[in-house]
């Protein structure tokens, strides 16, 4: 059972013009939020993505189901576009700062595409910044180690005009992926 | 990225139990682990007019082996929970796949693409069943065509 998140279009293999992800109109702008990179860097997410294609993404790395699908299809995308992925920024947020190190979450995006920047912050840090993206707060559910976290299954993507046009639900197709970011890539600031 | 007919012709050599008795399993994959769990899904169907319910899971490629589901909730948060056993219906199919069930193996071995996992899957009528799943690339869980 994929997720039932409606997306437009059916994701043929045949181009489109139009945005196949679910369309956000109108498209609000990037949320301002400052959090740490896996460098232990401060890491500014309006300054440093200002005109790139950016896609962010809020999950934890004990996640194995919902989260390296998302990752691995942008990675593939990155694969076969590399113009495009030269001017993208695709950022990954984990929600999961008590058990996700800014290594452990390097050595995790280095699986997918070693460009993914890893961001973690204190759990005010990351509740402030999932406020401003505009997605419910991650919620930890169950006791010791084996905990899970409730979080937005979705990836928010940015055009270079710095806006959110459309976002991307678990059950996208590859398709899809490669259609879109071509489109968002091309809408400039 | 590997299209749903290659998935299906590498699994197909990989049904793990004998034919014409108890639940058939058929693609049977493992992504490869990515963090600390990976996730085994397969799809199972059932015969003989017979439900069963799978209970649990052993295999030396993780620590524990747990039965979870992930739901999305109104909020649009994905939600994954462990859940006590799947059931079979008879003459029916159980689909374990992402977004949906899956066999989460805790703390799994390191595991490269290409490699096979012996899995014990543990069924409150048909008993143990050995399957043998193939470890794939962490995008070609779903089993989609592109």
């Amino acid at each position: 059972m994929l997720a039932s998140v409606a997306l437009a279009g059916c994701g043929g293999d045949v181009a489109s013009t139009e945005l196949q992800g679910a369309v956000v109109e109108p498209p609000p702008p990037k949320p301002s939020f400052v959090l740490t990179d896996t460098a232990g860097e401060s890491y500014h997410f309006v300054e440093r993505t200002k005109g790139k294609l950016t896609l962010l993404y809020f999950g934890y790395l004990n996640c194995p189901d919902i989260c390296p699908v998302h990752l691995a299809q942008i990675a593939e995308v990155f694969d076969q576009l590399p113009a495009v992925a030269r001017d993208a920024v695709v950022v990954f947020v984990s929600v999961d700062p008590d058990r996700d190190s800014p290594e452990e979450i390097r050595t995790y995006l280095d699986n997918f595409d070693s460009r993914f920047v890893g961001l973690t912050g204190t759990m005010a840090e990351l509740e402030s910044a999932q406020t401003a993206a505009g997605i419910p707060l991650a919620r930890y559910v169950g006791e010791g180690e084996t905990y899970t976290v409730d979080h937005a299954g979705w990836v928010i993507a940015y055009a270079p005009d710095g806006l959110n046009h459309s976002v991307y639900p678990f059950g996208t197709r590859q398709s899809q992926w490669t259609n879109d970011l071509q489109i968002l890539a091309g809408m400039g600031g | 990225m590997r299209s749903i007919a290659a998935l299906a012709a590498s699994v197909a050599l990989l049904v793990g139990c004998a034919a014409g008795s108890g639940p058939q399993v058929t693609e049977a994959r493992v992504g490869q682990p990515t963090g600390p769990n990976a996730a085994l899904y397969f799809t199972v169907v059932g015969n003989q007019g017979e439900g069963d319910r799978l209970v649990t899971a052993h295999t030396d490629a993780a620590e524990a082996a747990e039965l979870h589901e992930t739901t999305m909730g109104d909020d649009g948060s994905m939600r994954m929970r462990p859940v006590e056993a799947l059931d079979l219906p008879a003459d029916g199919t159980l689909i374990l796949e992402p977004g949906g069930y899956h066999m989460m193996l805790i703390n799994a071995a390191r595991l490269e693409v290409g490699d096979t996992v012996d899995v014990t899957l543990v069924w409150e009528t048909a008993g143990d069943m050995t399957i043998v799943a193939e470890v794939v690339e962490p995008g070609d869980t779903t089993g989609e065509s592109p």
